[in-house]
């Protein structure tokens, strides 16, 4: 049809011109709902019905914003620059004409170097003629122009409805990455691929932190140090921050990470357990509101997870230390006799139980080499405190009194050099009790040195009762060697009982304590049984009065006995 | 049920070819991770990912292609993807992937991709 389309110059086809072209020119603008390309259109169409040289289409945004849509013929006017009316005459563009309701109009058109006007004097009546056919041009112009934007506008939704559900996907994949790990790792490297998947970016870090245990740190882009320096700065974050908004440009500069970068606080129970760093996007878009809200989400269903992990970890650390204190107390049970030594005539038996795995109490026999190898040592002692540190005392008593024993004169001396060494391998608040008995079988007679502990009982064979005291603090717990040394004859018929205060003082429901009067008339009532059914006689009594009541110490229990058949000296 | 995830990994030439089977998610993205991080620990700069059967992908999954761009491309090599189900291919269009990984119609065509330029650099010297 274009060979029928009448030339401007034709005085005859002149009426129909307009005509012919606007129907065109609507034809042109109705075959795209891309806005450039509209406005740009629309700008031909005008500059050329009336030989303008200069032109601006300009649209304006939902926002209020006017911008620059399509330009021709002007080079200090691009499109994206802001808009008003009133400059555009300074700009040579005197003709300016609103899109669509001159009240509230979608845009402008303004044009100028419109040479027909000038020729003719460039009075506004001249435009006249012109006016009616831009008016219906711009008539129709606004219509598509308002298409066009409610299809963009429909596009912008639809784009930011599939962001949402992408954001919900991640979410939903993160949730259900989480439930198969409980490791700290693993639950960082998940957090790091997902904001890296979802936004596009190829740089990022994550680290996280815990007292007593190894940071976990992954970053692919970024240091350690470039993180620890962020964290130095921004110690309380409590949201997610892009990174020089406060301004802080230099700074961000030297550490070498980009303005507008992501930090992200992970938070669990509103402290900070660790940070997320993301990095620009590789597509340069900008991160939104959504994408801020959308970080501190993700992050925060990491650090709940990262502190289960955490408390796992913990679980998983006290079982083994569970594991290590049964270790422990096989290897404590080891190093109480496994018999202890009974000389002929006498009757001897302990029994020691913990009330943890691994226990502060002990006891031992040892037989003396010199003296013609027939004196016994006997030892009760009572570690201050329960659990490792005990034993390992408790372990050192014995070893020291194993290497003491033949090597000095006395009881005396054998209870003054533990003393020193004890004292000097172990810190003050760690000290023990002991009575130490040393026994000669043959005459009865005996040395005995409290260390400040509980007096033993001593049940003549006449029913008689002694408690065996002498002066002395306990072992470890000064430098000066207090202990000084007694002696007792044990008859033929007699009975020691030499206990730890988990004996006396094991308490029952009420609160009341077994006690001494109570362990005495346990052991008068046994008295003609073997030590160790006297031993095992005040276990049972010891439980019978305790009932339920939890057992809070340990309990050890010596019962040497003498004969009544076998007269001393004999 | 989500099919198995599977990896399957040759070597043509220079260039390093993963195929992917299954669901490359939450729970598989790290084993896709440890994949490629093997490959770059080798040595190897030119990598393709065949997708022609990976049946759904989610960000994680995409993550992991991200985590490798920056360096490969430093060491002048690259990360391309052949072969995307329609379906797949839309999370990358939506998540912006189109612009930043050159995607080819199948895996074979991604390897020659490399292939060619390595001709080319040949030819060049």
């Amino acid at each position: 049809m274009a060979e029928e389309a009448p030339t401007p110059s034709d005085p005859v086809a002149t009426p129909s011109a307009p005509v012919t072209q606007l129907l065109q020119g609507v034809e042109q603008l109705n075959a795209t709902l891309d806005l450039p390309e509209i406005s740009e259109r629309l700008l031909s169409i005008a500059m050329e019905h009336c030989g303008a040289t200069r032109g601006v289409a300009a649209l304006r945004h939902s926002t209020g914003f006017t911008q620059v849509a399509a330009v021709q013929g002007l080079n200090q006017v691009h499109p994206g620059d802001p808009f008003r009316p009133e400059v555009a005459t300074s700009l040579g563009l005197p003709m300016i004409l609103p899109i669509g309701d001159p009240l509230e109009p979608l845009g402008y058109l303004a044009l100028g170097g419109y040479e027909g006007a000038r020729e003719a004097g460039g009075s506004p009546e001249k435009d006249a003629p012109e006016r009616p056919y831009l008016r219906v041009l711009l008539g129709i112009g606004a219509s598509v122009v308002a298409s066009a934007l409610s299809h963009q506008e429909s596009q912008r939704l639809n784009e930011k409805l599939n962001q949402r559900l992408q954001e919900l996907r991640a979410l939903l994949d993160f949730g259900r990455g989480l439930t198969s790990t409980l490791d700290v790792d693993e639950i960082v490297q998940l957090l790091a691929l997902t904001l890296a998947g979802r936004w596009a970016i190829a740089r990022y870090a994550v680290h996280t932190w815990r007292d007593g245990y190894e940071d976990v740190f992954r970053a692919r882009g970024f240091t350690f140090a470039q993180v620890e320096a962020l964290a130095g700065r921004f110690p309380d974050l409590a949201e997610a921050i892009l990174l020089g908004e406060d301004g802080n440009l230099e700074w961000l500069r030297h550490l070498s990470v980009p303005p507008g970068s992501m930090l992200i606080p992970l938070l669990s129970n509103e402290q900070t357990i660790g940070l997320v760093l993301c990095g620009l996007r590789l597509r340069n878009q900008p991160y939104s509101q959504e994408d801020l809200e959308f970080g501190l989400t993700l992050a925060s269903r990491a650090a709940s997870a990262i502190e289960n992990a955490w408390f796992f970890k913990e679980a998983l650390s006290a079982r083994e230390i569970e594991r290590e204190l049964a270790l422990a107390a096989g290897i404590q049970q080891d190093l109480f006799p496994k018999k202890m030594p009974v000389p002929e005539g006498w009757d001897v038996a302990a029994r020691n139980r913990q009330a943890r795995q691994v226990g502060g109490d002990y006891f031992d026999g040892m037989p003396l080499r010199r003296d013609g190898g027939e004196k016994v040592l006997y030892v009760v002692s009572d570690v201050a405190g329960k659990g490792i540190g005990s034993a390992l005392l408790m372990a050192n008593i014995q070893a020291t009194l194993r290497a003491l024993l033949d090597h000095e004169p006395t009881l005396e001396a054998i209870a003054r050099e533990a003393n020193e060494l004890l004292f000097d391998s172990t810190p003050s608040n760690r000290y023990a009790t002991a009575l130490l008995l040393l026994l000669d079988p043959h005459s009865g007679e005996a040395d005995f040195v409290n260390c400040a502990h509980n007096n033993p009982l001593l049940l003549r064979a006449d029913d008689a009762e002694e408690w065996l005291d002498a002066p002395g603090l306990a072992l470890g717990m000064m430098k000066r060697s207090t202990q000084q040394q007694a002696h007792v004859s044990i008859g033929p018929g007699d009975i020691l009982v030499i206990y730890t205060d988990g004996v006396s003082e094991a308490v029952n429901e009420k609160d009341e304590e077994y006690g001494l009067d109570r362990l005495r008339d346990t052991v008068r009532r046994l008295r003609h049984q073997s030590s160790k059914t006297i031993v095992d006689g005040i276990f049972e009594a010891i439980e019978y009065h305790v009932g339920d009541a939890p057992q809070h110490d340990d309990i050890t229990l010596m019962v040497i006995k003498r004969n009544p058949d076998h007269p001393p000296g004999v | 049920m989500p099919d198995t995830f599977q990896i399957l990994e040759e070597q043509q030439g220079e260039v390093a070819l993963l195929r992917l089977h299954g669901y490359l998610d939450a729970h598989t993205a790290a084993e896709f991770e440890s994949a490629i991080q093997r490959r770059v620990d080798q040595g190897c700069a030119c990598i393709v990912v065949d997708c022609e059967k990976l049946s759904y992908i989610s960000s994680a999954g995409l993550g992991v292609f991200m985590s490798f761009i920056e360096e490969l491309r430093e060491k002048e090599g690259d990360i391309r993807i052949g072969g995307l189900l329609p379906k797949v291919r839309q999370v990358f269009d939506i998540l912006g992937f189109t612009e930043i990984f050159q995607l080819f119609d199948t895996a074979d065509a991604a390897v020659t991709s490399f292939q060619l330029k390595e001709e080319g650099d040949a030819t060049n010297v």
